[in-house]
């Protein structure tokens, strides 16, 4: 008995908060309803409207640039410091510490320090390019084009990722490490054979995180540009949240995140099942 | 460094002096790489932090840029906190947090603890769920979610933040704290059971105090998602007694010619000293936690 009360509100939870939010929104996302009034059936109506909208396939289409290269890219590079940071070098501790410290900024503070580093008046960027006398300033955020990219760049950072990567390096057992020397294998060798693939599970869980999260990106760009200039910087997201919660379209929302829901699930299926090729579980789990 | 010289004159020879010289120089391209990657991840924070202590005049000089202001002025601060109520903002996120963080912390622990470590038909099965439902995003439920709770009459007071949130209703921490709770030797609880404890005393006083580290990271992560969030604010949060830090620093943000710079930097660096703090107080529950926390599955 005493199990099933304690896992009574999670079962509740996953009942009322997500099974039932996710049926009603397949139900709507054939209908029209702006909640006000009852919600009118009108088949695929919906999800037609929605191909055929240039703005939403403007939002899709930076989301999915935005998943393709921030994805990969924050992989790298949170990889990459967490390899650094495990180099047995002194000072670490600090190092360790002042690395983190960017992360910690609050989404508000991050979104107000960076429309001024990429603000074509006074801000960072232009700066720097002036007092080296390169000739490149820009417009940067009020640019219709390079506004994506720097919000992927601002993504592509270490963060929880790199963490995690260090966690993984900290579970990697010294044997191994010292099988390879013996071996006579050179850094480089030991990074591929025993390195990388004994974080692969560590990878597995990033890349499953970081893509739903990206598919999600929603703080950053909402609160540094409101997805402009002229829609350059208006993701997935974005789209979801206006249609329902400024035009009342609770039916086109509705579909948008069915959209969602189903990309996600394609996704996340097609990598678990490739991770069968890939990740090595030690013990052959 | 200094390896190189006193191994010169050992009799060793080449090999040895070789494998030192080549850590040596590993040693040095390491610190190279690790300034670099250090300079270029702070460069923004140090911009924040120079700016929010400079005037509107020096901000405006942007070549030589100075990342030390001199003079040091605080007007920054003092002129942007009088822009709006930011204690009160400030007291709304902390509620956010603890609205949410206090029942998340319950009933996740103790769903976590029955998947971990009591056997029950179908635990596999719901467990199987529960990792399929952290890869649901939440776009996907918002929309009736939403919907449901305005029909409640809940929006514009609290309990859409504390309602879910006795629910269990974060998946990611419930598959956490189980993988947690499973690697706690059976051996404690089997001595514990011959002792008469019972398996709510089993929980109480072994799990629970033995699960301090993955427990103390679950409140730095509520925390920061308090202080970082903006949706859930957006929708449930808008009304003026309401809204958090993240809301007020909305209407803050802009680029304007008129923009005042120095006082965005000043609120950000106020609105980010208490999330420095807690990392550098919780950063030893982080390697700590996810090292315990089983991702490996």
């Amino acid at each position: 008995m005493l199990p099933f009360v304690f896992i009574l509100p999670w079962i509740l939870g996953v009942l009322l908060f997500q099974a039932y939010p996710i049926l009603d929104a397949f139900y709507h996302s054939f209908t029209i309803y702006d909640v006000f009034q009852p919600a009118k059936w009108v088949g695929l109506r919906n999800y037609r409207n929605l191909f055929e909208n240039t703005y939403t396939r403007m939002a899709l289409l930076n989301t999915l640039l935005y998943v393709a290269v921030s994805v990969p890219g924050g992989l790298i590079v949170g990889l990459l410091q967490a390899l650094l940071l495990n180099v047995k070098v002194r000072g670490l501790q600090l190092f360790r510490t002042l690395a983190i410290v960017p992360g910690t900024v609050p989404a508000a503070g991050a979104a107000a320090v960076s429309v001024f580093i990429w603000s074509p008046g006074l801000g960072l960027i232009n700066s720097i390019l002036e007092w080296l006398g390169l000739p490149w300033r820009q417009s940067w955020i009020i640019d219709p084009v390079m506004v994506k990219w720097i919000f992927i760049f601002m993504t592509i950072q270490g963060g929880i990722g790199m963490l995690i990567f260090l966690a993984g390096l900290q579970n990697v057992p010294q044997e191994l490490y010292d099988a390879s020397k013996m071996d006579g294998a050179r850094s480089v060798q030991t990074l591929f054979s025993v390195t990388l693939p004994m974080l692969t599970p560590y990878t597995l869980f990033n890349l499953l995180t970081s893509l739903i999260g990206a598919f999600q990106y929603f703080t950053a760009p909402m609160l540094m540009t409101g997805g402009g200039p002229a829609g350059g910087s208006t993701f997935y997201a974005q789209i979801i949240y206006e249609n329902a919660f400024v035009f009342f379209r609770m039916g086109h929302a509705a579909a948008l995140a069915w959209i969602l829901f189903v990309i996600c699930v394609v996704i996340v299926f097609a990598v678990f099942r490739s991770s069968a090729s890939w990740v090595y579980y030690e013990g052959g789990n | 460094m200094a390896g190189l010289s006193t191994t010169r004159d050992q009799g060793m020879g080449g090999v040895y002096l070789g494998m030192r010289s080549r850590r040596a120089i590993q040693h040095t391209v390491a610190y190279l790489l690790i300034a670099a990657m250090l300079v270029i991840a702070l460069m923004p924070l140090a911009w924040m932090f120079g700016t929010a202590f400079e005037t509107v005049e020096q901000t405006r000089i942007t070549v030589p840029i100075q990342w030390i202001p001199n003079p040091v002025t605080f007007e920054n601060y003092v002129k942007g906190w009088a822009t709006r109520d930011w204690l009160h903002y400030l007291r709304n996120t902390v509620f956010l947090a603890v609205f949410v963080g206090v029942p998340t912390m319950l009933s996740c622990t103790l769903a976590a603890y029955a998947f971990a470590r009591m056997k029950f038909p179908g635990s596999e099965a719901l467990m199987l769920l529960n990792i399929s439902l952290m890869l649901i995003p939440d776009q996907v439920t918002l929309v009736p979610r939403f919907v449901m709770m305005a029909r409640m009459g809940w929006v514009g007071t609290w309990l859409p933040a504390i309602i879910p949130s006795m629910l269990a209703l974060n998946p990611a921490m419930v598959f956490v704290l189980r993988q947690f709770f499973r690697a706690i030797p059976n051996d404690l609880s089997d001595a514990a059971r011959i002792d008469g404890c019972h398996d709510l005393g089993i929980f109480w006083r072994i799990v629970l105090p033995l699960s301090r580290p993955i427990l103390a990271l679950q409140i730095v992560l509520i925390t920061s998602w308090a202080w970082n969030e903006l949706l859930f604010a957006l929708l449930y949060l808008k009304d003026k007694s309401m809204q958090t830090l993240t809301l007020a620093m909305q209407g803050f943000i802009g680029i304007r010619e008129d923009t005042a710079w120095g006082q965005m930097m000043a609120m950000s660096v106020l609105m980010s000293l208490p999330m420095m703090v807690l990392a550098y107080y919780g950063q030893r529950y982080f390697t700590e936690g996810f090292t315990l926390s089983g991702i490996k599955g």
